[in-house]
């Protein structure tokens, strides 16, 4: 994960989005909203879980709504790596 | 890019307040990122809590009923904390709210109180000397103590009790993540396992306390409660009865020995002590965020609140609201806050607000009186939650 570019990271983040929401993974786009996905604070949680377990970083709920794209999303995570 | 709503900010989990200020100045009613309404305004938030009929209790029983329908599909089974939660007064609407407040505000007929706590304060406070953790030594046990007391439990059992409502607790935070969830619900079967013998240990051998006398009234007035109903009541009491005190000491005696003319004030005058307890429970709110749900469209402050809509009611920032307390961020208990909002307003106010104050102002005078240059040895520590604030650890020294 620390060597992981910004783009591996939206991949992976697209694929557990498309896993979740059972979309194909060319209908995830990184700049839409998580609720064009139907992601919710409900389904939400258990996606962070998902995450937080492949990345080994600590994602606070609340994350999810401050940074709602995939890729505004990852950028984020990004910076916590690095921090 | 600041975000207006963020208790996770750096600096805010130890001190939130400018944060709420901001906030409330911009907005006192906000809808936040997540799409929940945030509420910071003393009045607006007064406005919820009496409105029984646009705005239900339940924000977080719901919330975890379907998180728990959802894990569910995912082969995660956490049914435990709803088993735990469904009989929580303080997510409980109508007629079943009625009449579960009104079973344990009934059979809770014994008051006298003082004699135990008195008794769990000598036996907490002869084992300290010299350096200790005021909350973890003192207050986090004693409310813990003093509510096996009154439930009749035996006090061997507090330590295994502690440990799991501090985990329990958290059912009513906000944002809880899956790992959280996992931990709510290995403390809720651990406590209804629990519960569930110590109820069935009551109803065979009756004793004078308040688990007894609850299940006996219940009987009397044949409301046809079930166990699960029993034990979920029992674990939401003791909870309620221990997690909110455990703060209010802590917090208390923190500001009184940042400010030591008011400390000295109260210890010799009986009444300024009760104005001391409200301006400790205003200025620190220990239940600092608490939950509403929309049941139709409605306008607060200027802003559409739609049905289904959840409000978070930011009672610690509306007790520090300008427009309700000048100088709001100044520890003075002369203000006499009667009015803080720190026990809730309407059908849900607080109901065990009057152990709270007994055990505050007992606690407060035996330790003081007892060491009298009790200080402050460290910067405090804070706890990780949001909806319950207190601290976790306060380094203190008696200086003898």
């Amino acid at each position: 994960m620390a060597l992981m570019s910004e783009s591996d990271l939206i991949q992976l983040v697209s694929r557990i989005v498309s896993e979740e929401t059972q979309l194909d993974l060319e209908l995830v786009s990184p700049d839409k909203h998580w609720a064009t996905f139907g992601l919710d604070s409900i389904n939400s949680i258990y996606l962070l879980e998902k995450l937080e377990n492949e990345l080994g970083v600590d994602l606070n709920p609340l994350m999810f709504f401050d940074y709602p794209t995939i890729r505004t999303f990852s950028a984020h995570i990004l910076t916590l790596r690095s921090s | 890019m600041t975000k207006l709503w963020d208790p996770y900010g750096t600096g805010n989990r130890p001190n939130p307040y400018p944060m709420y200020d901001r906030l409330r100045e911009v907005a006192p009613v906000y809808r936040s990122q997540s799409g929940d309404i945030v509420v910071t305004g003393y009045q607006e938030v007064k406005t919820v809590l009496l409105d029984h009929e646009t705005y239900r209790v339940g924000n977080r029983y719901e919330w975890i009923e379907r998180q728990v329908r959802y894990l569910e599909n995912r082969e995660e089974d956490l049914t435990a904390i709803m088993a735990a939660m469904n009989s929580f007064l303080v997510q409980m609407n109508g007629h079943s709210h009625k009449t579960t407040r009104a079973l344990i505000v009934d059979a809770w007929d014994n008051k006298q109180v003082n004699h135990i706590i008195k008794n769990n304060i000598d036996d907490l406070l002869s084992e300290v000397d010299g350096e200790f953790d005021l909350i973890q030594d003192f207050a986090a046990p004693l409310p813990v103590m003093t509510m096996a007391n009154i439930m009749g439990m035996p006090l061997k059992d507090y330590q295994f009790l502690k440990n799991q409502t501090s985990n329990l607790i958290f059912s009513l935070d906000m944002y809880t993540s899956f790992k959280t969830l996992v931990r709510i619900n290995e403390a809720a079967q651990a406590l209804i396992g629990y519960f569930n013998d110590y109820i069935t240990y009551r109803i065979k051998n009756p004793s004078d306390d308040l688990t007894s006398k609850i299940i006996a009234l219940a009987n009397q007035r044949d409301l046809g409660l079930t166990n699960d109903t029993l034990i979920s009541i029992c674990i939401f009491l003791f909870m309620a009865g221990e997690e909110t005190t455990i703060n209010l000491i802590g917090t208390g005696a923190h500001n009184l020995m940042l400010n030591r003319d008011q400390l000295e004030k109260i210890l010799n005058s009986d009444q300024t002590f009760d104005d001391a307890i409200d301006e400790a429970l205003r200025f620190e709110s220990p239940v600092h965020l608490a939950g509403r749900i929309a049941n139709s469209d409605s306008t607060l402050a200027g802003i559409e609140v739609k049905k289904s809509d959840t409000l978070t009611l930011c009672i610690g920032a509306a007790n520090r609201d300008p427009r309700q307390y000048p100088s709001p961020h100044l520890f003075d208990i002369g203000r006499k806050a009667k009015n803080h909002i720190a026990f809730g307003a309407g059908l849900h106010f607080c109901l065990g607000s009057w152990l709270a104050r007994i055990q505050w102002k007992i606690a407060i005078k035996e330790l003081f009186n007892r060491f009298q240059n009790l200080d402050i040895q460290s910067e405090p520590e804070w706890n990780p939650m949001l909806s319950i604030r207190g601290l976790k650890s306060l380094h203190v020294t008696t200086n003898q």
